[in-house]
């Protein structure tokens, strides 16, 4: 008998597998309609809610795996690196709002306007909050 | 150079940081911790959750939607 079928049977939770292949499938599903939404539209901010609002509740609602402290010095490296990016960021934002002075956003536009792009845009940012909520 | 081009320079800059650190805490006796396990570890706490998921909630609609 095929164990998999046999655990369901049982009135168990999907084997791991397949409940993975179920998460990937809406997850990708998700992404296509939601890049048929233009940028700068209510549609876009419903696309991102949808998907960016249960996840978060989720994250901040489930008990967090136990994580392996890493130090001071390992927590100074990355905030060093992340506070870098987002000075470099904001120091951009606060210039010449024109074209010679592109934020990161700005740079991303042209592969973020087409589908194609879109489509991975949120595929990879969905699949960053999936990881995030699982630790 | 171009102040577009010296912008672009500097994100790129600061994205080879940040791969060159991560490569290099990956090495054996390495007094830093890869990126996803620091990631991980400010996850472990309630606060940490609350400000990594708003941020990734951010980026989500300042790339994708606004």
């Amino acid at each position: 008998m095929d164990p998999e079928t046999t655990a369901v049977d049982r009135g168990g939770r999907p084997p791991v597998g397949r409940r993975h292949a179920a998460v990937v499938a809406v997850v990708v599903a998700y992404a296509l309609v939601a890049a048929l939404t233009r940028p700068l539209t209510g549609a876009a901010l419903v696309a991102v809610l949808v998907a960016g609002a249960p996840l978060c509740w989720a994250g901040v609602r489930r008990r967090p795996l136990r994580a392996e402290p890493v130090g001071a010095r390992s927590a100074a490296v990355w905030l060093g690196v992340g506070g870098l990016a987002g000075a470099f960021e904001l120091g951009v934002l606060l210039g010449p709002d024109d074209a010679a002075h592109p934020t990161l956003s700005t740079l991303a536009d042209p592969a973020l306007s087409t589908y194609p792009g879109r489509v991975i845009g949120y595929l990879l940012w969905v699949g960053a909050g999936l990881w995030l909520v699982s630790r | 150079m171009t102040p577009r081009e010296a912008i672009i320079a500097g994100f790129a800059a600061i994205l080879v940081l940040a791969i060159a650190t991560d490569l290099l805490s990956r090495r054996d006796g390495s007094g830093v911790r890869p990126f996803p396990a620091t990631l991980a570890a400010a996850l472990s706490s309630r606060g940490g959750r609350i400000v990594i998921l708003g941020a990734w909630l951010w980026l989500g609609w300042h790339f994708l939607a606004r």
